[in-house]
């Protein structure tokens, strides 16, 4: 894995379309954080943002996950470089 | 450590239950273990389905089977978790049985994330069956599972199986009727920092709370780190030592500042990491988009995405108008020639009066509506089982957020669209109590099925056969559905601004890969549906017909009076007059207000009671159908009752009036006070009554 | 039949169906306290649909 140390983090939210994202920090309520854990969206977990804006569609672990806004902009992650960044 | 008392060799046959996370198949491998032996019901005091069955093990012993709701974790976040949760720690005696063995089914496709509910299930130190479901997926992706390696690992077996062909079943039955089902090899260490707490709180379950050992470690290790357990009535609750100890752990790790659950999950996951690393062959995996993905890139787009709900919603009425169309003549002639029949061979009197114009008007009008309530119940079917249905709620969500609701209430109000009942039910899985009432309060101005028959014979009186293309039926019953939506949302956003303020909770929801539907089992549920249909229209729907005509009959007025003016005397037609100078502004004649009033009992009923009144009211010896009648109903000065803007009214009104006695029961107990199901009928129907007031006059006003 | 039988006829089989209905009403109010699905209130699939969270 090669983190570029340059990349800040970002809301899930704003991560472009077709990029993929390392978890880095999930913030929010207990129950919250428990269950986006619990889906296999925790820490170090590799998502790959595949389209919204205001509802977020993401692929984790081969699995496709619906994200309210409100959910997805408390989700940390470090936006990785992708060969595939146009999904 | 003796062996647990489950593990020696049964007394009874076992009791298993099935579980597993939403969308594995567990469902279909339950349906084909049991068959037709299952018994489904409800939860008591919770609204969550409650399925049992008997499969026949290899020597033809009937072993009993519970289907648990699809789950991904014990840490429950809906009642259908929280269920799961409970009966597999024993918590609900008073209903069922806490299950002596367990079958846990996972998708393979997603073997990582399926996993973890297993990984907490093995906990439990009960005897456990894994099924890797979904084999044709696997293959498909590219994976290779090595099943006798996770045999190995787990030391239980392990079944691939592929529900939808069947394979694996006959090796699942072979493994269930063994007797000598092994113990799990479950070693994994819980952190050291809370063991501590986790053998004083499993201490005092089996003290306390009279659990087995290790079912007590596990339900410690559950409620240590589950910040917010869901509760459901029905389920024991703990001791008070435990939740004292509970309570005492739970405030000293707020002081520290310290957050275990996270730690947890993260264990769990690192030992199924090592394990499917060890098991699962990712070297073919392929990495280029799916089929699921191409559809997806369509279907969720923000403007295909949309295009797409509408077209299947405009096919979705267009079959119900165009395929329905001749079994409805069928079943509308088979009517007539019925009570022709009756009045042949009956000499004239009450009793004849009775069969024809109230049960065989009455419950033959409700009938009719049977094939277009069939194709509803197909086509939601069908929606269901391709996993269309989570797209729709994933592209309605961003109109939900709009409004201050998230996606999940659209669960609720989509349900509504069959029945609010259901809807309101469903509103229990939404936590914030604030969203859940919203929710309520505007579930019932979705369309319901009831109100189907209402709009297809108002349709078909402002637009009779002939005249009009099918486009405007169908544009006008779309619009019916789509006014309903709308006023639902207005609401719901004027709610949640004014008397119920508050934030939009997170959602996070899991879409299924698109399946090929199994045509057997939409089918299988359209029937069951339709039994209830005809139930229901055998019992209440016959016995409203008959008081219905037995009200616009009595009081006999003893003179010789015509049937017109019989029914505006009776009983019926004086609460219709009663209520006439309220909807007269609206175009609505004391006869269009009996069909009002009695659309309380439910609304389909508003068909059957016009049938009777206008039934009635012929002195014919032909029975005229119902459109016909409808046709001919004037006012006292000879001005035509069903214009084309009074039918159009009526639509309008059924659109966002409350009228439904059992909906208002519902949110009743739901809410537990009077003051929202009052509140409902106020605002609903004074609404109904204000928009019908400005579409009226504004129509009369311009002359139609 | 006559026509005076069939009133009295008519008027027990209104009778029936209004005393079944209330009968009906007042179970329900009784065991309100279950589900819908555990009596046919609503002709209606309750609809299974994909599992949020």
């Amino acid at each position: 894995m090669s983190l570029s140390s340059q990349n800040a983090l970002l809301p899930l939210c704003q991560l472009p379309a077709g990029a993929l994202g390392l978890v880095i920090e999930l913030q929010g309520e207990g129950t919250f954080r428990q269950r986006v854990r619990e889906l296999g969206f925790g820490e170090s977990a590799e998502v790959k943002k595949i389209s919204g804006r205001s509802t977020i569609l993401c692929q984790v672990n081969g699995t496709r996950i619906a994200l309210s806004h409100e959910a997805a902009r408390r989700i940390l992650v470090r936006p990785q470089f992708s060969p595939l960044a146009q999904g | 450590m003796s062996l647990p008392a489950h593990v020696k060799p049964p007394t009874r046959a076992p009791i298993y239950a099935f579980v597993g996370n939403p969308n594995c198949g567990k469902s279909t491998l339950f349906n084909a273990l049991t068959g037709l032996k299952q018994k489904v019901g409800n939860y008591p005091g919770v609204t969550v389905e409650r399925k049992v069955g008997t499969a026949y093990s290899q020597h033809g012993q009937p072993v009993t089977v519970i289907d648990l709701p699809g789950a991904y974790s014990l840490a429950a976040r809906s009642p259908d978790e929280a269920v799961t949760r409970d009966v597999l720690l024993g918590r609900r005696t008073g209903d069922t049985q806490m299950p002596d063995r367990i079958v846990c089914i996972v998708d393979g496709s997603n073997l990582e994330r399926n996993l973890y509910l297993v990984h907490q299930i093995l906990d439990l130190g009960r005897p456990v069956i894994l099924v890797v479901n979904m084999m044709d997926l696997v293959e498909s992706a590219g994976l290779k599972i090595r099943i006798d390696r996770l045999e190995k690992e787990l030391g239980i077996p392990v079944i691939p199986a592929q529900a939808s062909s069947g394979k694996g079943h006959i090796e699942l039955k072979l493994a269930m009727s063994r007797t000598d089902l092994p113990l799990p090899k479950h070693r994994w260490d819980v952190p050291a920092a809370i063991s501590r707490s986790v053998a004083e709180l499993q201490a005092s379950l089996q003290d306390n709370d009279g659990k087995p050992p290790l079912i007590a470690r596990a339900e410690a290790l559950l409620l240590l780190t589950d910040q917010d357990p869901v509760r459901v009535a029905g389920s024991q609750p703990l001791s008070e030592r435990t939740t004292g100890i509970l309570d005492h752990w739970k405030r000293q790790w707020q002081e520290e500042g310290t957050d275990w659950s996270g730690t947890l999950v993260a264990a769990r996951y690192d030992a199924i990491g090592q394990l499917v690393q060890e098991t699962v062959d990712t070297s073919a995996h392929l990495t280029d988009q799916n089929t699921s993905d191409k559809i997806d890139a369509v279907v969720t787009h923000g403007l295909w995405g949309w295009v797409t709900l509408g077209a299947i919603m405009t096919a979705l009425f267009l079959s119900i108008f165009t395929l329905a169309e001749h079994p409805m003549n069928w079943i509308d002639a088979g009517t007539v020639a019925l009570a022709d029949g009756v009045k042949e061979l009956m000499t004239p009197g009450d009793l004849r009066d009775l069969i024809t114009d109230g049960v065989i008007a009455g419950v033959g009008g409700v009938i009719i509506f049977l094939p277009q309530i069939l194709i509803l119940f197909f086509f939601i079917g069908l929606l269901e089982s391709t996993g269309y249905m989570a797209r729709a709620a994933f592209i309605m969500d961003r109109l939900m957020g709009r409004v201050g609701l998230n996606g999940k209430s659209f669960i609720p109000l989509l349900s509504s669209y069959a029945c609010a009942i259901p809807g309101i039910m469903a509103t229990r899985t939404i936590e914030d109590p604030k969203d859940r009432l919203v929710t309520i309060l505007v579930a019932p101005f979705m369309s319901c099925s009831a109100r189907l028959p209402v709009y297809l014979l108002m349709i078909a009186a402002l637009l009779p056969p002939g005249e009009g293309s099918l486009l405007t039926r169908v544009g006008l019953m779309v619009l019916m559905y789509t006014l309903g939506t709308i006023g639902a949302f207005a609401f719901a956003w004027l709610f949640k601004r004014t008397l119920l303020r508050g934030e939009p909770p997170l959602m996070i929801m899991e879409l299924p890969p698109y399946r090929v539907p199994r045509v057997k089992d939409v089918v299988l549920q359209m029937a069951e549906r339709a039994g209830v249909f005809l139930r229901r229209a055998g019992t209440i729907i016959l016995a409203i017909s008959i008081v219905l005509w037995g009200l616009t009959t009595y009081p006999k007025s003893g003179y010789d009076i015509s049937p017109g003016e019989q029914v505006a005397q009776s009983y019926a037609g004086q609460a219709g007059k009663l209520i006439e100078p309220v909807i007269k502004p609206l175009g609505f004649n004391w006869e269009i207000g009996i069909g009002l009033i009695s659309s309380f009992a439910a609304r389909e009923v508003f068909v059957s009671a016009t049938s009777v009144v206008f039934n009635v009211e012929e002195d014919e010896e032909d029975t005229a159908p119902l459109l016909q009648a409808l046709r001919q109903a004037t006012w006292p000065d000879g001005r035509p009752l069903f214009t084309p803007l009074v039918c159009f009214t009526l639509m309008i009104f059924y659109v966002f009036a409350m009228q439904c006695v059992s909906t208002l029961a519902v949110v009743k107990r739901e809410t537990n006070s009077w003051r929202w199901p009052l509140f409902q009928v106020g605002y609903q129907t004074g609404f109904a009554w204000l928009i019908c007031l400005i579409i009226y006059q504004t129509g009369t006003a311009l002359g139609f | 039949m006559n026509a005076e039988l069939q009133s009295y006829a008519a008027l027990a089989l209104f009778l029936l169906a209004g005393g079944y209905l209330t009968l009906r009403w007042w179970r329900n109010r009784k065991r309100s306290a279950l589900g819908c699905g555990s009596s046919d209130e609503c002709a209606c699939p309750a609809p299974k649909l994909t599992k949020t969270r």
